[in-house]
């Protein structure tokens, strides 16, 4: 039981910065119609980000993370803005397409700046455990699975609540009907693509402490966040929180009871499951009627 | 107040506007009828910036309107209640009239003005909290006004309001907008119902193939051979 518990609570952690992953990608593809193949490498680049900030020039880990967020916020504009932007009247595979380019510049422009061998961050917490019950907790995965929820909360309440985020929301539903109403529906590209940018860079430099960094990290995230998009329903927000810590709890289960090296294989038999069982997605119903 | 002046418009390679040119003075009801595909959906989407003209010219209040996109136009307060509804399905029906009223900063007038809704649709106020996807088809037409209206419009154009309602919410629709030119909105009604149109208009055109094939006093054309022969099937 206690070895089931200490994998569950492993899971939610893997499975909390998955949803993050997922958020992102969801909703750039709900709003924009655009498959974003370089989430993994803004994720790579939140990593490096953080690297260098924290690890090479000691900046406090928190404030690292910060500064590495706003940056990715504007490195999202400019990316819509100068890339997608212009290719918003073509077919949707050129803007695909683009992504899958940026996505392989963007990995080798790492492979120049940091070079390939894998790199440590370093611990920002103390490495101690915290026993709670039969199971043990480190202030990083704890830190961790909080600033996911924080994150996924403070989105949802951003959509909910804020006007900008109600008009996201339209024109997630209706875009046309969103412009009649005065909606800048440019502006609401840029902003999705920017906060998902952003929040896809602040998930590399959470997870970052807890693996090593390298160029090509982001392929198997980018990968999984994928996986996590299909399983919770395209464009589907509460549908990818679902399906990243459901795919998370599956990992981590599975590495623990099955084995290990099947690990990276789960996301895609939850997406073949999915597929099959539910093609709408875990939450899934046919979206934008009419 | 508005007026097209020789207003070409393509659709890809159609042309779906040949040289048209019409004007509404302030305070007006102004109909617009004709046959499916005749242009009147493309008029009104060329109006509110959702198309560009390829040549001629649209002003509002004697300004250039044409080129502009459909955010800016809507802050000149020419506002398109487009065809369809279009409410926002997963929104309530309230934040679907606070959608309405995106450009506006004045928030009590806007407090009034959904106050206003509300008087004239009780229903929407009954259900203010719901998703507007939950709504009848009467009732996403009568939530598709009410945004419209959050606008603060001073020229509204309707597209097919009464388009798949039954007759008796095709009435309430019809008195609906006749509340709101009597209130001091100009108004175009884009119509197939040309009975309808034209009996609640003072003036109105008939498009055919993109031209403007006939325009007057809308009791005039009600009794036109030809609109008769061709629209009211009598």
């Amino acid at each position: 039981m206690a070895e089931f518990l200490q994998h569950l609570i492993n899971g939610l952690m893997i499975g909390g910065i998955y949803a993050l992953m997922g958020i992102g990608l969801t909703l750039i593809f709900g709003i924009m119609n655009i498959v974003n193949f370089s989430h993994g490498e803004f994720y790579m680049l939140g990593a490096f980000g953080v690297l260098t900030l924290f690890t090479m020039m000691g900046i406090p880990y928190l404030l690292a993370l910060l500064l590495s967020a706003v940056f990715f916020l504007l490195f999202g504009a400019v990316v819509e803005r100068g890339i997608l932007r212009p290719l918003q009247n073509q077919p949707v595979d050129v803007a695909m397409l683009a992504t899958i380019g940026l996505s392989i510049f963007l990995s080798n422009l790492a492979l120049i700046i940091w070079d390939p061998t894998p790199k440590d961050i370093g611990m920002p917490f103390p490495l101690i455990g915290i026993n709670v019950g039969p199971i043990t907790l480190t202030p990083i995965r704890v830190f961790i699975f909080v600033a996911a929820m924080l994150l996924i909360l403070g989105s949802h309440m951003f959509l909910r609540n804020t006007r900008f985020g109600k008009a996201i929301r339209a024109t997630f539903q209706d875009r046309e009907a969103a412009a009649l109403m005065g909606i800048n529906t440019n502006t609401v590209n840029m902003v999705t693509f920017s906060w998902g940018t952003s929040i896809a860079a602040i998930a590399g430099g959470l997870l970052g402490p807890i693996f090593q960094v390298f160029p090509t990290m982001g392929a198997i995230v980018s990968a999984k966040s994928f996986a996590v998009v299909i399983a919770g329903g395209l464009g589907n927000f509460p549908g990818a929180i679902l399906a990243g810590l459901l795919l998370g709890v599956a990992e981590s289960l599975g590495a623990g009871y099955i084995s290990s090296g099947y690990r990276d294989a789960i996301a895609f038999i939850l997406i073949i499951v999915v597929l099959i069982v539910r093609p709408t997605g875990i939450l899934g119903k046919a979206r934008r009627l009419g | 107040m508005l007026k097209l002046s020789n207003v070409d418009v393509f659709y890809g390679k159609v042309h779906a506007l040949k040289s048209i040119s019409l004007h509404i003075d302030e305070g007006e009801m102004v109909a617009l009828i004709g046959a499916n595909g005749a242009g009147k959906s493309t008029t009104l989407k060329t109006i509110s910036g959702m198309l560009h003209p390829f040549s001629g010219e649209i002003t509002f209040c004697r300004k250039r309107i044409d080129g502009l996109s459909p955010e800016k136009i809507v802050r000149q307060q020419v506002v398109h209640c487009p065809e369809g509804r279009r409410v926002f399905p997963e929104m309530t029906v309230k934040e679907n009239l606070e959608m309405g009223a995106f450009t506006r900063k004045d928030k009590a007038d806007t407090l009034k003005d959904m106050k206003i809704v509300f008087d004239l649709f009780p229903i929407l106020e009954e259900r203010n909290k719901l998703p507007a996807g939950s709504l009848s088809g009467g009732e996403q037409q009568m939530l598709a006004i009410g945004r419209s209206m959050m606008s603060s419009p001073r020229l509204l154009m309707f597209d097919e309001p009464s388009l798949g309602l039954a007759p008796i919410l095709v009435e309430r629709v019809a008195d609906a907008i006749k509340e709101l030119h009597k209130r001091g909105t100009t108004i175009l009604l884009v119509e197939q119902n040309a009975e309808m149109a034209l009996t609640m208009t003072n003036r109105a055109y008939v498009l055919e193939t993109g031209n403007i094939a006939l325009e007057g006093q809308s009791k005039d054309l009600l009794k036109n051979e030809h609109v008769r022969m061709a629209y009211l099937g009598s």
